[in-house]
């Protein structure tokens, strides 16, 4: 339902050109591939991630290996697969819970106005100044290494971010005519903020949260390539990154390379995307 | 009018830090698990030891109290005892700081030298060149500073073999030898981000209406382009630039331990892995504080450069 | 008489969404020196281009047909130093909006100064006297300040006055204003306005005054042009063309009286939207506003002809001649 009113949102009216231009569109196709790519992930690995078999280190990429084997043995094409995952989940749950409570904290500000919102724009000001790569790594020294207390970090971090973008659009949008007209027929300050307000700032938010999803893939990767994230032998982006380390040191770049490939592929597509439907939005009006 | 504003950025500043400080502190303590299994690492330890722990870490005080007195210990520069190295935290940390500020300071001229220059060429020249730049940027943007830090030490580390691939080196020059490797890791998504900034600004104020006016009086190219169009885009530039700059300070972390360099960041990242948590306060506490007091430097200085900001907060 | 500007079968097209379309179509006008000739029309109607082709201003991508010459110079053929001359001490622009025409960051001394200095090697203190000067003789309180302050300091009508005195302190021989006062609130466009006049009659400038009240050129212009959709629809003696126009869109336009508000640029007494010269059709542009309009009209395109010391671009100028004079409102409101 709300995918179908943004693909009419996006452009894809009867009769008129998409919106997206071929590189958005692109975009979002490669996207979509790599999101079916985790979730068909032990369908379409040929092999299993996890099986060492230590003679068959550092193949190079080859008919028995397609893109190699790491310094385990491991396939490291069924490694980017399954590693895909985790890759994305992390960053998924960063911009859905920064978005959610982003947005929230944005439109309610915008709708109270007043001190309030003064209160609320000084303290996401201040918000900004805790980098979110620290508070992970702050929050790994408390929980302990994984992905929950990084992803909890830096969706605290992530807030403001979203919560800005939103704020000012919702702000603009609390003054067009048609609030007021609801306002007077006697609809709730819920009822308008969610089923007009919110609805309208949508594509805002999507746009949004879409570029993020790119830093906060970088952001969880960097974390896993430190050693605080995602933990061995699950394969993941990141940890695939820092494993290739003592390969590339031997000559053998194969599992840092194509994984990093698959890191920077899917952030310039999420950049990408992100850039064209804000763009969209922008024109729209 | 200038002093007021002065005074408002930094009380905000010191309010910032406070807070910053504050969470800094109190994440230890909201560790699963007594305090004192937390600040050891669940260390045995014998009775003595942790005695001498719980009182160093006054934590038969109340919870402000204490953090009243780690505040004002670590302003005097004494940030506790680190628990791996059984040594003060303090010596630790500035053996270490001077890398990490070379290493920030070298990616960030590369960031503005780099990042204002393609974007500056892209906007004045177009054509192919720019979409080359745009292209580029997109690209840069895309490449985080480990898989990047990897791909350099394989290129001019191991293939090619023309740049050290370990740690910061000893004397300026080595160290600077040393360093490249890494500033540049750290400076390809922070040039790519300044130049497309640097680039959407120009363009901007090129088709301002008053540069039309300033054409409209006969001025040459060169002094529309120096006076209305750069003088006016230098704003945004001036300040995405150094809020950019200000975000490596994070971003060395993951490039310090990327290249084995012995920086704060690889420290805070054996301190977390040893759960060495005088460190890591300390470590996070530096680096935050860094990053406030030169966000807010941003602030003043772009109040400087607009005077419709300057006059307008001075006045408020 | 020796033209200082003129314009010849100028035509302009711009490139939109990878075609050129039309947005001036056979302009032709003659400004004597010391005259002051307005330019009327709606948004849309090519004025403020036709301005911008005169400066030389126009967006790249542009194609001009036709000649503009100052001076017997051909404006089009000037190369880079000329034209920087020209701009610099021949001609000088006011434009509608002050506020978004001059920079920001710069101080209104800056502004005044710049183009005595640059251009003409003024030193700065003697430009800034100049513009002391001139800001006192339009009415600029305690000028000295004033040089001090940013624009943003500055009402939208004390803003204009200082475009005006910049653009008095280069001594032009011509000014062209667009819409000078259009952006600013009423209780100061009639001073701006008598500002401006009393300046150009004391020192004998020429100038080429673009708006959409028929009424103000009429009070301040020695002859008016009337713009629609591109091309010139009538040209002839300011008070005689406010008095008894001879095309119905003029006579529309005197009828329309705009209000107060002058920011609305719409035509009360005429249905249907200006159209721009790309979208004219085969015919007489306005014939689908046209309550006179007949058969032949759609048929056919008007040329501008003679009709009794008035330039007019109307297949029936002669038959409405009295129409026009009198009250033909009713007709007006009946055919929107």
């Amino acid at each position: 339902m709300s995918t179908l009113i943004l693909s009419r949102r996006l452009g894809f009216r009867k009769g008129s050109a998409p919106g997206l231009g071929v590189l958005g569109w692109s975009s979002a196709a490669f996207l979509g591939l790599v999101a079916l790519t985790a979730v068909f992930a032990p369908l379409i690995a040929p092999q299993d991630p996890l099986q060492i078999n230590l003679a068959d280190a550092h193949f190079a990429p080859g008919s028995e290996y397609l893109l190699g084997s790491d310094s385990n043995g491991r396939d490291i094409l069924s490694r980017v697969i399954v590693g895909s995952r985790t890759s994305l989940l992390g960053p998924l749950a960063v911009v859905a819970i920064a978005a959610a409570l982003g947005s929230t904290i944005a439109i309610g500000s915008a709708w109270i106005g007043g001190k309030f919102d003064q209160v609320v724009v000084r303290v996401v000001d201040a918000w900004f100044s805790f980098p979110g790569i620290l508070l992970a790594i702050l929050a790994v020294a408390v929980f302990g290494p994984g992905l929950v207390a990084p992803v909890i970090a830096l969706a605290i971090s992530y807030i403001p971010y979203s919560a800005r973008v939103t704020r000012s659009a919702a702000i603009r949008e609390r003054e067009l005519p048609y609030i007021e007209a609801l306002q007077v027929q006697g609809f709730s300050a819920w009822r308008i903020c969610s089923r007009h307000l919110l609805p309208n700032l949508t594509p805002l938010i999507v746009a949004q949260a879409t570029v993020a999803f790119g830093y906060a893939m970088v952001d969880l990767a960097a974390i896993s390539f430190l050693g605080l994230g995602v933990q061995p032998p699950t394969p993941d982006w990141g940890l695939m990154v820092s494993q290739g380390k003592n390969g590339i040191l031997q000559g053998y770049p194969q599992e840092a390379l194509f994984a990093g490939l698959a890191i920077v592929l899917t952030v310039l597509s999420f950049n990408i995307l992100g850039d064209r439907i804000s763009r969209f939005y922008q024109e729209r009006g | 009018m200038v002093v007021r504003l002065l005074a408002a950025r930094l009380a905000g500043m010191i309010v910032t830090l406070l807070i910053s400080s504050f969470v800094v502190y109190s994440a230890v303590y909201l560790a699963p698990g007594s305090p004192i299994a937390t600040l050891t690492g669940g260390r045995p330890l014998p009775a003595e030891t942790l005695q001498e722990i719980e009182k160093s870490y006054n934590l038969d005080k109340p919870f402000l109290e204490r953090y009243a007195i780690w505040l004002g210990d670590a302003v005097r520069g004494d940030f506790g005892q680190s628990i791996a190295f059984r040594q003060d935290v303090g010596p630790l940390i500035v053996d270490r700081a001077q890398n990490s500020a070379l290493l920030v300071a070298y990616a960030g001229l590369l960031t503005l030298g780099l990042g204002i220059s393609l974007g500056a060429v892209a906007a004045m020249r177009g054509g192919r060149l720019e979409t080359g730049i745009v292209v580029l940027g997109a690209v840069g943007l895309a490449i985080p500073s480990f898989v990047a830090a990897l791909l350099l030490i394989y290129l001019f580390g191991v293939e090619l073999a023309w740049f050290p691939i370990f740690g910061a080196g000893e004397g300026i020059a080595d160290k600077l030898y040393h360093l490249t490797l890494p500033a540049i890791a750290l400076a390809i998504a922070t040039v790519a981000y300044v130049s497309r900034i640097t680039r959407s600004a120009i363009a901007t104020e090129k088709n301002r209406e008053h540069v039309e006016t300033a054409r409209s009086r006969g001025l040459t190219e060169r002094v529309i382009v120096r006076r209305h169009v750069l003088r006016n885009a230098a704003i945004p530039i001036t300040t995405v630039a150094t809020v950019t700059v200000a975000s490596l300070i994070a971003g060395a972390v993951v490039v310090e331990f990327a290249f084995s360099i012995d920086g704060l960041g690889s420290y805070l990242v054996s301190s977390v892995t040893n759960k060495d948590f005088a460190a890591v306060q300390a470590i996070c506490l530096i680096l935050v504080a860094v990053f406030v007091v030169l966000s807010t430097a941003v602030d003043l200085l772009y109040a400087q450069l607009d005077p419709r900001i300057g006059l307008a907060r001075g006045r408020r | 008489m020796t033209a200082l500007l003129e314009i010849e079968g100028l035509s302009v097209t711009l490139p939109v969404t990878g075609e050129q379309r039309q947005v001036i179509h056979d302009v032709s006008l003659t400004i004597g020196p010391g005259q002051a000739h307005g330019l009327v029309g709606e948004s849309g109607s090519g004025k403020s281009m036709t301005a911008r082709a005169i400066m030389r201003l126009l967006p790249p991508g542009a194609q001009v047909q036709g000649a503009i010459r100052f001076d017997g110079n051909d404006v089009m053929a000037l190369n880079r130093g000329a034209l920087r001359r020209y701009r610099g001490s021949d001609v000088a622009m006011i434009f509608q909006d002050p506020r978004s025409h001059t920079n920001p960051v710069r101080t209104i001394g800056d502004f005044m100064t710049e183009a005595l200095c640059r251009n003409r090697g003024m030193s700065k203190r003697a430009a800034l006297q100049r513009a002391v000067d001139l800001l006192d003789e339009v009415f600029v309180d305690d000028p000295e300040r004033r040089l001090r302050q940013y624009p943003h300091e500055l009402s939208g009508g004390l803003l204009q006055r200082v475009m005006i005195s910049a653009a008095l302190a280069v001594e032009p021989r011509l000014i062209i204003a667009d819409e000078p006062t259009t952006a600013l609130d009423v209780t100061n466009q009639a001073e701006v306005m008598a500002i401006l006049d009393e300046q150009r009659r004391e020192r004998g400038l020429a100038m080429l005054f673009i708006t959409h009240d028929l009424d103000l050129a009429a009070a301040v212009c020695d002859r008016t042009s009337v713009m629609y959709a591109g091309s010139v629809v009538e040209a002839q003696a300011a008070e005689r063309l406010h008095e008894s126009p001879r095309h119905p869109y003029s006579a529309a336009l005197s009828k329309a009286r705009p209000s107060i508000d002058a920011s609305v640029e719409r035509l009360p007494a005429v249905g249907g939207r200006p159209l721009s010269a790309f979208e004219a059709p085969s015919g007489c542009a306005f014939a689908d506003r046209c309550p006179f309009c007949q058969q032949r009209c759609i048929d056919e395109a008007p040329a501008l002809r003679e009709l009794e010391q008035a330039m007019v671009r109307c297949h029936f100028a002669e038959e409405l001649k009295e129409t026009l004079a009198g009250d033909f409102e009713e007709t007006m409101r009946e055919h929107a």
